[in-house]
């Protein structure tokens, strides 16, 4: 298959570009540090009201007491405003009428089967999915099982108009569901220098007019479409391997909140680098210059950046339709909604998929332009 | 014929770059493209090699339209650009791999055929480099070396030779022939007379996109040289034997060099026996005779009043 080997040797040609190998690892992580430390305060929330959550206990023991003890506590206080309800209905129809934000309830002898070392679950209702109420309690959960997670929140989500038996689980994430500034800027500064690394895409093509080899390319008995597919298809590994290896340094250096669905990020970086590589080969192809094209892919990529609230959330009509032109919005609203709501959003992900589609088929006819 | 070139026509915008450029390639010759630069022969060999469309004629390989064969065309040629065409980043063994996976060749045939054209150019040691170390000479072989991997039939080189120190260029000529010696037929483009002359058996020679004579050497030279020009080493130069040659009717010329005399006549007139006769008369001594047979650079120079290298 010689679109294999284009592919192979495309990518073996850019790993060797040690300069930009280091560049285009280094770039990211660089912003993500910048952007996640130094922006952290001004993408969290400032000030949150204190949230209305109901507190019905069957319980009378050990963990009745704590948690009462911790829903009075000042720092618990500045969160949540806990009210007490008399009875499990009363406490659920005010959650659904909206009264309350979520209801918090123990079953009876609780304490006991705790103390007998037996499982047991803390149970929290909310019409909400990514209801911070959650990690709330979980910070109470971790202060209490000291080494043995014996409690359990059984997070649970309540149907407007349903029965309460037919209740919805919730996935349940250790860490915090509202995302920091390091959770919120490690994935759009990696889609911001994923969106650089187009540069992999142009040095696929002038790379070989610099040295002529296209000439040799072009003489040899293999389709213009085939080299475009091998061409695009080294540079998009290379990309691909960049963008895992950043992911895992947010992931595990920067503990970066990425716990989604794994399948979905695997996906959605495949296709970003794929969208990336394809643009810097139309530029490429267009302009035949590394320097117009780098210069290109910077303007270019900051503004689909910026766009898409890379460097802060930006609001409005006009920026929120401007975001749609960006492949970067497709992207970070299907992994943000995965990692934080615990959804997969069809229409991101077929945004994203149509958004490869044609920045392909551009490459495509850009590239078969035959040089008069 | 192996090539046919009909009526070639090429434009770039407003200029004719190719002007009905005509010519044919006999299976087993070194068929040499002569001309100065800017004389079309890069854009002939473009258009043969399918990488750049043309504006009217036609080109035939084996009797077959390139345009609706393109892709069985391209495998029976190897191409030597004019530019150095190598990847810079690869290894010599790498480029030739590289290339030879695109004609099609796998395994242990490619193999075989890297280790061959590794060899036939001198390069087998260099092979774990990269070139961007090698000196002109030796990108100038491995640029034949890629293209020669696939046993073409048809072998084009534009300009192999060009800013080489002469070992490397001959070697190069040398393998030529040896190439052609092998059975590929070879169409080799220059402005160095020398080289055309030293290695093809049959020359077309371009000038302005049109091709202005075409013939094996012979047919060339016999075609503009009407004089001869006899250069004499002598032991000492009298004036008298001078006027003597000069007022030989077929001698047109006759200048003092130093100790030699420059003399030109018209072919056929036994000038040479007429002034050795005139000279051991005057008692003069000999001391070498060289007839200069007209260069390929003079049928250049008679039939466009230009020298080749202008
Ligand atoms: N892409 C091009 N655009 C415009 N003119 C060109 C182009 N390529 C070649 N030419 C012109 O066509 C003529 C023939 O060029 P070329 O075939 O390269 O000559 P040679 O190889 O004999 O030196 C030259 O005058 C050159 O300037
Ligand atoms: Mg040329």
């Amino acid at each position: 298959m010689n679109i294999l080997s284009i592919a192979y040797y495309t990518f073996i040609r850019n790993i060797r570009d040690v300069k930009a190998m280091l560049a285009f690892i280094l770039l990211p992580i660089l912003m993500i540090l910048i952007l996640g430390k130094a922006l952290d305060s001004a993408y969290t929330p400032k000030k949150i009201d204190p949230m209305n959550v109901g507190y019905f206990s069957k319980d009378d023991g050990l963990l009745n007491n704590s948690l009462n003890e911790f829903f009075t506590a000042k720092e618990t206080r500045t969160i949540l405003e806990v009210k007490k309800v008399n009875t499990f209905k009363d406490g659920m129809d005010q959650v659904k009428s909206g009264k309350l934000k979520g209801l918090v309830y123990l079953e009876k002898g609780m304490s006991n089967s705790y103390e007998n070392g037996e499982h047991v679950n803390i149970n929290f209702y909310s019409k909400e999915k990514n209801s911070y109420v959650q990690p709330v309690l979980e910070s109470f959960v971790r202060t209490f099982n000291i080494g043995n997670t014996l409690i359990k929140i059984n997070g649970q989500q309540v149907q407007p108009n349903s029965n309460p038996s037919i209740i919805k689980e919730v996935k349940i994430v250790t860490e915090g569901k509202i995302p920091r500034g390091i959770d919120y800027y490690s994935l759009t500064a990696l889609f911001q220098s994923l969106l650089f690394g187009a540069i992999f895409g142009v040095f696929a093509i002038t790379k070989d007019l610099g040295n002529h080899t296209n000439l040799r390319m072009n003489t040899a008995p293999i389709q213009t479409s085939k080299i475009i597919l091998g061409k695009l298809a080294g540079s998009t590994l290379t990309l691909y391997g960049i963008s895992l290896f950043i992911f895992l340094i947010s992931k595990f250096v920067f503990q970066a909140n990425l716990n989604g669905s794994l399948w979905l990020i695997l996906l959605v970086l495949f296709l970003f680098s794929a969208i990336a590589v394809a643009f810097g080969m139309i530029l490429a192809y267009i302009s035949k210059s590394t320097m117009t094209s780098a210069l290109s892919i910077f303007i270019i990529g900051t503004i689909l950046t910026l766009v898409a609230g890379g460097f802060s959330r930006m609001d409005g009509k006009v920026i929120e339709m401007l975001s749609y032109l960006s492949p970067n919005t497709y992207a970070q609203k299907a992994l943000f909604t995965n990692i934080f709501e615990g959804t997969f959003t069809q229409s991101n992900i077929f945004g994203l998929v149509i958004y490869t589609i044609i920045v392909i088929a551009l490459t495509f006819i850009t590239g078969r332009r035959r040089v008069a | 014929m192996l090539l046919e070139v009909n009526n070639l026509i090429k434009r770039y915008g407003d200029f004719l770059a190719l002007d009905h450029i005509t010519f044919a390639v006999k299976e087993g010759e070194i068929f040499g493209l002569l001309g100065p630069n800017g004389a079309g022969k890069t854009t002939t060999i473009s258009i043969i090699s399918s990488l750049t469309q043309y504006d009217g004629g036609e080109v035939k390989f084996l009797g077959k339209e390139i345009k609706r064969h393109e892709m069985e065309v391209k495998q029976e040629l190897g191409i030597v650009p004019q530019e150095i065409a190598i990847f810079e980043d690869l290894t010599a063994y790498e480029n030739l791999d590289y290339f030879g996976r695109l004609y099609g060749l796998r395994g242990n045939l490619l193999k075989e055929r890297i280790t061959e054209a590794l060899a036939f150019t001198g390069l087998t040691d260099r092979r774990k480099d990269r070139p961007k170390g090698f000196s002109g000479g030796m990108k100038r072989r491995l640029n034949i070396a890629c293209a020669i991997l696939h046993h073409p039939k048809l072998i084009i080189m534009d300009e192999p030779t060009v800013g080489i120190d002469p070992q490397s260029r001959n070697h190069i000529l040398q393998s030529i022939k040896e190439l052609n010696k092998m059975g590929s037929t070879i169409i080799y483009t220059s402005h160095y007379m020398e080289e055309v002359e030293e290695i093809c058996t049959r020359v077309a020679i371009v000038d302005h996109g049109r091709v202005i004579a075409q013939g094996t050497k012979e047919e060339l030279t016999a075609l503009v040289s009407t004089e001869e020009k006899l250069v004499i080493e002598l032991s000492s130069v009298n004036y008298t034997v001078v006027e003597q040659i000069k007022s030989i009717s077929s001698i047109r010329e006759c200048i003092i060099k130093g100790n030699s005399l420059e003399v030109v006549g018209k072919k056929g007139e036994h000038n040479v026996s007429r002034v050795i006769n005139l000279l051991t008369e005057a008692g003069i001594e000999i001391l070498s005779l060289n007839v200069e047979k007209p260069s390929l650079e003079a049928v250049f120079l008679t039939l466009t009043g230009r020298s080749l290298r202008d």
